[in-house]
């Protein structure tokens, strides 16, 4: 299961890294900040942009099937959806 | 034994069966519920009719255009009505079927009876209260999928879910989806999900369950009271994506989103990667908006504090130079005063000495001056006694005060 959580963080992160975006364009538009924090918000504000494009350039989608044991248990495993499969 | 009939060819056996069928069937009224209706381009009407007196049985039929303009009703799944015509063989099918002349209704039909009294049961628990509908998160982590491992739905749902959201990780959890086991299944597989969601590393952000289109009765499953109310009481949210665009399930009206389909599922359980890359861009150009208006702002500052100061150094100045005025005022007054004070001095001496030659210190000394004086009253000083004749007036000055004679 390994990049399961790293994937999962990924969407996470995003979310996080989108909301800061939002918040630092709303403080920097009120203007009210020094030009040295002003600059710094900026200087983190690109800085995000350009991680959160990146990330969502680089996405892969990863898919499991998921079936119950007797316990009650979920066993995980690759999911292979077979194309050709004429429902 | 060489008595073996000769075999007959299909198509005669169906010409056969259909002439016999056509015969003996050739003008009956049959009553039953009316599903999978559809009105093709052609205008002819297809539809199926399902027993309705509790028999597992069903009668495909259909009503040819020109029969079906003069219909004087339209027809609805579900319904229960009387289809008067003909029986026969659709051949290049090998299929029985009848060709209706006329319609009647008849009421409802007893299955769309008992999904509406369903339905009214579970609005009357407010199950449908949109107070109940749970947020479909923004940006889900993990998309659980409860549909059919195989066909359609499944492919639609990967596919689109791929295009707009790949980090998402997605888990499909394959269940039958039409059949006897369908419903049971999905409940108990929507309960377990939930139930999972105890552990963190199988905890579903959102839930999709549906399948693709398929006739009303392969949507069954998904108007059965147990499915509905697994969805009902799901603490994750679920989207609901059954069928076509226009098959409606109870199970739409529970969930906390209705899709229109499979692939509309995958859209309203996720952001799309497209539009969050238009809007970082956005936020981008948001960003450096700002900084300029911001960097605009710290030049209108500047520029006004270059100003002050430049009105702060002339007052400066201005002031300085008063200070230097004043000074110099200061200054020529102290000088005038002195030679104020001199000329003073001056005078002072000047008076004493022309004290000493006044004429009046020689009179305080017994000394007088003597004046003639004309008959106007003027006086002129008299040097020599020759100068004054008898009878004229004399004006004498003495130290204090004057004498006025006359001359004898």
């Amino acid at each position: 299961m390994t990049g399961t959580d790293s994937t999962v963080e990924g969407g996470t992160r995003i979310e996080n890294d989108l909301e800061r975006l939002e918040s630092l364009v709303r403080e920097l538009e009120t203007g009210k900040d020094g030009l040295e924090r002003s600059l710094a918000l900026f200087e983190e504000g690109v800085r995000l942009a350009a991680r959160c494009q990146a990330r969502l350039e680089e996405f892969d989608q990863r898919i499991l099937e998921v079936s119950r044991n007797a316990d009650g248990t979920a066993s995980l495993a690759p999911f292979a959806h077979d194309p050709t499969h004429p429902d | 034994m060489s008595t073996d009939p000769k075999p007959f060819a299909v198509g005669d056996v169906c010409a056969d069966i259909r002439n016999r069928l056509e015969k003996n069937f050739s003008n009956i009224p049959v009553i039953g519920e009316v599903t999978n209706l559809s009105r093709p381009s052609s205008g002819h009407l297809y539809f199926t009719l399902r027993d309705c007196s509790g028999n597992d049985a069903i009668l495909s039929a259909v009503m040819y255009k020109s029969e079906a303009v003069r219909l004087r009703f339209a027809p609805t799944n579900g319904q229960q009505l009387i289809a008067i015509g003909k029986l026969t063989i659709y051949s290049q099918q090998g299929r029985f079927q009848m060709v209706a002349r006329a319609l009647q209704p008849v009421g409802i039909g007893e299955r769309e009876l008992a999904l509406r009294q369903l339905t009214e049961k579970l609005r009357a628990e407010g199950l449908f209260d949109p107070n109940r509908k749970r947020a479909i998160p923004r940006f889900p982590a993990r998309i659980g999928i409860i549909t059919s491992g195989t066909g359609s739905a499944i492919r639609d749902i990967l596919e689109k879910l791929r295009e707009r959201w790949p980090a998402a990780e997605v888990r499909v959890f394959p269940v039958p989806v039409q059949g006897e086991r369908a419903p049971g299944a999905i409940a108990s597989t929507l309960d377990w999900i939930n139930l999972l969601a105890e552990l963190p590393e199988h905890r579903m952000d959102v839930l999709i369950v549906g399948r693709g289109g398929g006739s009303i009765e392969d949507l069954d499953a998904f108007n059965d009271e147990f499915v509905v109310r697994a969805v009902a009481d799901s603490v994750i949210p679920v989207i609901s994506g059954v069928g076509h665009e226009d098959d409606r399930t109870i199970c739409d009206l529970v969930a906390d989103q209705r899709a229109l389909t499979p692939t509309d599922a995958a859209v309203k359980a996720t952001p799309s990667r497209a539009d969050l890359l238009a809007f970082v861009q956005f936020i981008r150009q948001q960003l450096e908006k700002a900084m300029r208006l911001r960097l605009a702002d710290a030049l209108d500052d500047l520029r006004h504090a270059r100003a002050k100061l430049r009105r702060d150094v002339l007052q400066m100045r201005l002031e300085g130079l008063k200070r230097r005025v004043g000074t110099c005022a200061e200054r020529i007054r102290g000088q005038m005063l002195g030679k104020m004070e001199k000329m003073h001095l001056r005078l002072r001496a000047l008076a004493s000495r022309l004290d000493a030659v006044s004429p009046l210190q020689v009179l305080g000394r017994g000394y007088s001056l003597t004046k003639v004086l004309n008959v106007s009253g003027e006086g002129k000083l008299v040097f020599d006694a020759s100068e004054v004749a008898s009878g004229q007036r004399l004006e004498t000055t003495v130290a204090k005060g004057t004498i006025l004679s006359v001359v004898v």
